[in-house]
């Protein structure tokens, strides 16, 4: 087999740099250079710093007793032979020789003597022609070939890498000794891909049931045509710029624990923004993740959010309206939020294996990997990997491959009869839903029949509800709505309570923020206070609490908690 | 003093409880999990820690993300210090130990404590605290290596008063005779183990 030619200098590829913040590393067109350490190792050499390369050009060797001895004699060959070539573009170049190991796919260890991918070949021959008989040549990934620097060539001085309690001893008068660091993250792969399509129209700020439609479409247009996982800053932007959905960052547990999508006040043309909070302390990987969750519910459950909000103003002045609305929605979701929230999960695994990709095992049934062929499954694992920040603390290669294969069926196994509810991290979640979507996803049918239902029948009981007008025929009007109790005669419905915990509009600038009551201590039949009134919840840290007008006397004070960005308004 | 008060899960409670150093020093997901495995057992040991309900139903007007499982936390400064003691005992256990064999399952919280309590005797001034965590940072954890992964470079603990800082650079100076000298005498202390019979000789933390 003749040996491949290696790339020419000067044409090597461009990669698309991703300016994300988020983690997401650049591959750089051209490598750092190599500097010098201003202090010492602790065998008094100086130490050149060097950037991992992301692949090098190997030969291959069979690894044998006598073998590295051959090679460091035919290295040192080799670059005498450039320093002293009259060709001086040959001669004028800074470039690092690399020596490792590498087990190919039949299981044969390899020696392997690497040099810059897309070196030139002038430099090449002159290693052809001094190395033993070699098995193979080609251009491999740094991270699979275990290689450390072994010499380096710097404009005609060539320097023998040692161990860092070797002395710094010139050999034979013309190689220089030296120390070596590598400098990490240099190249890195991306673990995001650039945002290419965009959606084609830009949501207002201002949500309704109508416009949703409207953007909900554009949501899921524009995730089927994702490329690659999203990034958290690329997501935050796409939402705010085109979903009309503010994101926010929130540093206070008591406010979010990781993430939520809220709803501010309904206008009187029954519009309200919407805002999602995520927790400020995650890191950029897990923000994505959360983010990605809260936009699936919008994407999906705004209804029932919207529905929420709704009924919960309307509930100021008809309180057991809220008992009912709970009771709705219990009818049609048997599991409460874990229907949602899993609904929402395998939406939300789409930002990080988008759906182009799906199933995988169509990629799977093409390749072959030690003479075994992997699953869909197991494939969707290892792309899952690289996204989150402690799966990603172990890179794979073939050097650990039987420990991903072992870890990847060992996590495959746990999940496997794990619920949503009981996942105790957002690694976990992603993955219960990536197996998932790999294995067709689930029937959505319920899930969107539910929301419909439960919007249909709230809009019936608002209806007659507007046409009610003493206590006695709000009564009747929502009798038959539900399965709770009714109280004893003449009292309303014993579980309701004056409790309300509200979240303020985004549009802090009229001051229209909502009166809220307190728990009163002791509740009479026709709503009188008596007694202390309770607060709502006990705060676990000082917070501001404003205090406004009073609005009726079985209302009493109510209270908001701002979130962090507004107070920082103020 | 006042205790602090945090709501922690498994994905929140590194930055939560100041144990992002701690965590950025394991290998793996299992290490990880293994970790707040056992600050959960430590903290339930204290009295300082409550599992939280939801805090949400459905027909509220929000739907937040949910866990399967939150604690709310209260740390006083010194349970604080303890806390992040024991979780430096546990990741050098962790490092001590292979994946492979699945050793670092049996890492229990007595053992821990135990190891915590040694380490807690490690001289920073001399240097001992830094060179045990850096054996457990490299890969062949031999005294050339770990020697290597600290001379010359930024000093850990510019405060400690450690007699190889050189202050001049705020470098490490721990040259490779004393590293040895002082593995020797880890070693006999039993805070040290070899691993091997044969030169070079590597070592890890003695579970």
């Amino acid at each position: 087999m003749l040996p491949a030619r290696p790339k020419q200098t000067g044409s090597r590829r461009s990669y698309s740099e991703n300016n994300d913040s988020d983690g997401t590393e650049r591959l750089l067109t051209r490598p750092m250079p190599i500097h010098t350490r201003s202090t010492r190792d602790i065998g008094g050499k100086d130490v050149d710093v060097i950037p991992v390369p992301s692949q090098v050009f190997g030969i291959f060797f069979a690894d044998r007793g006598e073998l590295r001895d051959e090679l460091r004699s035919a290295t040192m060959d080799a670059l005498r032979h450039i320093a002293a070539s009259p060709n001086r573009r040959l001669r004028e170049r800074d470039f690092v020789v690399w020596v490792g190991t590498f087990t190919n796919r039949i299981g044969l260890d390899l020696a392997v003597l690497g040099l810059p991918d897309g070196v030139a070949l002038a430099v090449a021959e002159s290693f052809y022609a001094t190395v033993p008989p070699y098995t193979d040549l080609g251009s491999y990934p740094w991270r699979d070939c275990s290689a450390v620097p072994y010499f380096r060539y710097d404009h005609g001085v060539v320097i023998e890498y040692a161990s860092p309690a070797a002395p710094g001893v010139d050999h034979q008068g013309d190689i220089v000794a030296r120390g070596f660091e590598l400098a990490d993250g240099s190249q890195k792969r991306p673990t995001t891909a650039p945002i290419t399509s965009f959606p084609s129209l830009r949501a207002s700020k201002l949500h309704s049931i109508d416009t949703w439609l409207v953007t909900n479409e554009q949501i899921v247009k524009w995730i089927s045509a994702l490329e690659g996982a999203v990034s958290f800053t690329g997501l935050r932007k796409i939402c705010t710029n085109y979903f009309g959905l503010s994101v926010f960052l929130e540093p206070r547990p008591e406010i979010v624990r990781l993430g939520s999508i809220r709803t501010g006040l309904i206008s009187p043309s029954g519009e309200c923004e919407v805002r999602i909070l995520i927790a400020s302390s995650l890191p950029a990987e897990l923000k994505r993740v959360v983010l990605a969750h809260e936009l699936a519910h919008y994407a999906l459950h705004f209804p029932l959010v919207y529905g929420a909000q709704l009924v919960e103003e309307i509930s100021w002045d008809i309180p057991e309206l809220q008992l009912v609305y709970r009771s709705i929605l219990a009818s049609r979701f048997r599991r409460g939020l874990h229907d949602l929230e899993e609904d929402a999960d395998r939406f939300a695994a789409h930002c990080l294996i988008p759906p182009m990709y799906l199933p995988l095992g169509r990629m799977a049934s093409v390749t072959l990997e030690m003479g075994r062929q992997p699953t869909g499954a197991e494939l969707a694992w290892r792309f899952l990997q690289p996204l989150f920040p402690e799966s990603g603390l172990t890179t794979y290669s073939w050097r650990n491959w039987d420990e991903m294969l072992s870890r990847a069926q060992r996590e495959m196994a746990f999940v496997k009869d794990l619920s949503i509810a009981e996942a105790d991290d957002l690694y976990l979640r992603m993955l219960l839903a990536t197996l998932e979507n790999e294995a067709g996803g689930r029937n959505r049918k319920r899930m969107v029949e539910g929301v419909q239902e439960c919007w249909s029948e709230l809009t019936r009981v608002l209806e007659s509800l507007e046409v009610a007008s003493t206590p006695a025929e709000v009564r009747a009007a929502l009798t038959g709505y539900g399965d709770w109790e009714d109280g004893s005669e003449g009292e309303l419905f014993p579980e309701f309570g004056h409790r309300r915990e509200l979240l303020p509009p985004l549009d802090e600038t009229e001051g229209m923020f909502p009166v809220v009551p307190l728990a009163p201590a002791d509740r009479n039949k026709t709503g009188a206070k008596q007694g202390l009134w309770q607060q709502l919840n006990e705060p676990s840290s000082p917070r501001p609490l404003v205090e406004w007008r009073a609005a009726t006397a079985d209302h009493g004070v109510m209270l908001y908690f701002p979130e962090t960005w507004q107070t920082r308004r103020h | 003093m006042t205790a602090e008060e945090v709501v922690i899960t498994r994905d929140t409670f590194a930055p939560a409880l100041g144990l992002t150093d701690v965590v950025d020093r394991l290998r793996n997901r299992d290490e990880v999990n293994h970790l707040f495995q056992l600050i959960l057992e430590f903290l339930s040991n204290e009295g300082a820690i409550t599992e939280l309900d939801q805090p949400v139903r459905l027909g509220d007007a929000e739907l937040p993300l949910l866990l399967g499982r939150t604690f709310h936390v209260r740390l006083g400064a010194p349970l604080k210090e303890e806390l992040h003691a024991i979780a430096n005992a546990a990741a050098l256990a962790m490092g001590a130990v292979s994946f492979a064999t699945d050793d670092w399952r049996g890492v229990t919280l007595a053992a821990i404590v135990a190891l915590s309590q040694r380490v807690h005797l490690l001289k920073q001034e001399y240097g001992e605290r830094c060179l045990v965590e850096s054996l457990t940072e490299v890969d062949r954890p031999t005294a050339e290596a770990g020697c290597a992964n600290l001379f010359s470079k930024r000093c850990r603990r510019p405060n400690a008063g450690c007699r190889f800082h050189v202050v001049a650079e705020d470098s490490c100076g721990l040259d490779l005779e004393s590293f040895r000298s002082t593995v020797d005498d880890l070693e006999q202390r039993n805070i040290l183990r070899r691993r091997n019979a044969v030169d070079p000789y590597e070592y890890s933390v003695s579970v």
